[in-house]
């Protein structure tokens, strides 16, 4: 709820500070650009008034000082609207030629400024930039050139800069909206998905609109953990309702066959035989729950919590061992083939119950004439355990499921076994962080485990 | 014997101590684990039972006292902590053998029987003798009257383990945990598998059969009690 309520600002400060980033970026950038052009302008301006006191030198220097007040006089009746004013005066201060009133006779470079022009329409100031030189001893000159033109590229570069700069800010306030908008709707989708969840619904998913931002790699990584707690939950429904039959029914057995024994006066050796029956009912029931305690003591346990190096090598051929003699009895054949020197760090114990469970697995769940294999490798420096045989196989679908506690194929349905022994080797294999994967073995069940 | 059973569970309690006592033994029980160690401490016992979890002081810290103390009885643990690092545990703190509830009493049994004629340390045997058989733990050799018997080597184990407790009842996991070190119990019948093969090689060529079958127990290695 309380996202609902950012939602209306946050997405108002995203564009704030996205303005307030492009307007500084822009402002400065732009200040960089008007600095360099009016330098740029001024420079220009200078240089055409230096270029005009070359003139006025040459021309005196070649034809007299006469010939100068002329041209100067010329230039100040002809050209009274020139942005180039000129100005001659003598030693006394006398203006020899000009359109422009008497000044100080200062050399070098000034600003002046003139009342306006009669005929101005804006009646401004006009303001000249000024280069004062003295000729000879008694002429002096000063160049003028009106600035006007430079403050007029100067007020058009302000006043398109200034628009940029108003454009920029707001595209990127509505950028910034935008985003955060877009954004947030789909943080809002994660925690709307999140609400749907605790409300129940298991199978709701976070929509995911694009893979390759992070967002879109954070919707996916929970939609996975989401499936994995699905298939968890899913799991411990199938579970409650596995112990609830698979308890049951030998319970049922159990009560029934004490009932039988109470019906009518036995013998002693009677009774001694109902009871062994019961103790020995009791004890397969006790045996169930001790596999699924084992279990879940195994998943409580800390990954690597007091793991040694073992010898998987030692473990198989322990176990190849064993288990030979009880496959030729059974009419099948155990063949192992086993690299020496195999070890990793894990529970010697634990591996070893988990290759009984496969093997007896393998033993439980073919017909007679079936050769069962333990293979040990270690390709690639990663050991890999192989146990196959080449009896009937699990179809493709229900590879997955018999990992589950108490889940049995139903062609096995009647076998001993409590339905926990895939269970128990799925546990084993998480803690030491290996894998496992049922293949087919065509024919027949390879289960593959590799460790890390 | 005289065993002191320390467990706080009353009606466990009285079903180990009166199977023991059936079994001719004297039994001493103690509720606490201060009860026990004082008991275990002050008596000359020959055997311990002790519960893993007991109110006041537990199991595994009495037996730690007590080896403590250089006081070298054998030592069963009897626990419904059953899990690979329980045993462990116990083990280390100086336990002899581990057995979880629940338990069948014949099992009990048979580890007491085990624990109480366990050999004293530095006691080295190497020939040991049943009758007529006979097995030679450095040559790895097994004769009987005489007769040469080859064995697989985990069959040389298994004679091994029903020679040293001969006259004892050994049961099937005493035979899994110290043959062929499983500290589970397999589906399958491994153990009746290979105790078949043995008697085999062991008993099928000779008249007197030395393998017997201990019902609703396990098996015992000696000369029949009523030969024909």
């Amino acid at each position: 709820m309380r996202l609902v309520e950012t939602a209306r600002s946050a997405p108002v400060r995203y564009a704030l500070v996205f303005a307030a980033l492009a307007a500084l970026i822009t402002g400065f950038l732009l200040g960089l650009i008007y600095g360099r052009i009016t330098t740029l302008l001024e420079r220009h301006l200078e240089e055409a008034i230096e270029a005009q006191l070359a003139v006025l030198r040459d021309d005196l220097a070649q034809d007299g000082r006469e010939s100068l007040i002329g041209l100067v006089r010329k230039h100040a009746d002809r050209h009274a609207a020139s942005r180039v004013h000129l100005l001659l005066q003598d030693e006394s201060g006398r203006v020899l030629a000009s359109d422009l009133p008497a000044v100080d006779a200062t050399a070098g470079w000034q600003d002046i400024e003139l009342p306006p022009r009669p005929d101005s329409e804006n009646g401004r100031k006009r303001k000249l930039r000024a280069l004062g030189a003295r000729l000879d001893e008694d002429l002096f000159v000063l160049v003028t050139h009106d600035t006007s033109d430079t403050e007029q590229t100067q007020a058009l570069l302000i006043r398109s800069f200034a628009l940029a700069l108003l454009v920029i800010t707001a595209l990127a306030l509505i950028g910034g909206f935008v985003i955060g908008t877009v954004l947030l709707r789909r943080v809002e989708d994660v925690n709307r998905t999140a609400r749907a969840i605790m409300d129940g619904d298991l199978s709701r998913r976070i929509p995911v609109v694009q893979r390759a931002d992070e967002l879109g790699g954070i919707a996916e990584s929970l939609n996975r953990m989401l499936a994995r707690i699905e298939d968890l939950m899913d799991n411990l429904r199938h579970v409650t309702s596995n112990i609830a039959h698979d308890l049951r029914s030998p319970l049922g057995r159990h009560r029934q066959r004490l009932e039988t024994a109470r019906l009518k006066p036995r013998s002693p050796g009677e009774y001694e035989t109902a009871i062994d029956t019961a103790i020995a009912d009791t004890d397969a029931i006790l045996k169930t729950f001790d596999a699924m305690l084992r279990i879940a003591q195994i998943e409580a346990r800390s990954p690597r919590d007091r793991f040694v190096t073992v010898s998987l090598s030692d473990i198989c051929e322990n176990v190849a061992d064993a288990f030979a003699a009880v496959a030729e009895d059974d009419g099948k054949r155990l063949v192992a083939s086993i690299e020496p020197d195999v070890a990793l760090d894990g529970d010697r114990e634990l591996l070893m119950q988990l290759l009984v469970n496969l093997v007896e697995n393998a033993l439980r769940h073919t017909p007679r004439g079936t050769t069962i294999s333990i293979r040990l490798e270690r390709p690639g420096g990663r050991p890999r355990l192989t146990v196959d045989d080449d009896g009937p196989g699990i179809p493709a679908d229900e590879r997955d499921r018999v990992f589950r506690r108490f889940y049995r194929l139903d062609a096995s349905r009647t076998t001993p076994g409590s339905g926990l022994g895939l269970s128990f080797v799925s546990a084993v294999v998480k803690l030491h962080d290996a894998t496992i994967s049922l293949e087919d073995n065509l024919p027949g069940l390879r289960v593959v485990i590799v460790f890390g | 014997m005289k065993i002191l059973v320390i467990e706080d569970d009353a009606e466990t309690a009285a079903y180990v101590a009166n199977g023991l006592k059936e079994h001719g033994h004297t039994v001493d029980l103690a509720a606490t684990g201060r009860d026990g160690l004082f008991l275990a401490a002050g008596e000359p016992y020959d055997l311990l039972i002790v519960d893993r979890m007991l109110p006041e002081l537990d199991g595994v810290s009495i037996v730690k006292t007590l080896r403590g103390g250089e006081v070298s009885i054998p030592i069963l643990f009897l626990t419904a902590l059953g899990g690979v690092d329980d045993r462990v545990t116990g083990l280390n703190a100086g336990g002899d053998d581990y057995l979880v509830k629940p338990f069948a009493f014949s099992e009990l049994l048979a580890r007491v029987n085990a624990l109480a004629r366990r050999p004293p340390m530095g006691n080295v045997e190497t020939v040991l003798h049943v009758a007529d058989l006979e097995l030679d733990l450095i040559k790895r050799t097994v004769t009987r009257s005489g007769q040469t018997i080859d064995l697989q080597p985990r069959e040389f184990r298994l004679l091994e383990y029903l020679m040293r407790h001969a006259g004892e009842v050994v049961t099937r996991t005493m035979l899994l945990e110290h043959v062929w070190d499983f500290h589970f119990d397999p589906h399958t019948n491994v153990v009746e598998t290979h105790v078949s093969r043995l008697r085999a090689k062991v008993d099928k060529p000779f008249e007197v059969p030395l393998i017997q079958t201990v019902r609703g127990a396990g098996y015992s290695l000696q000369e029949p009690r009523d030969p024909r």
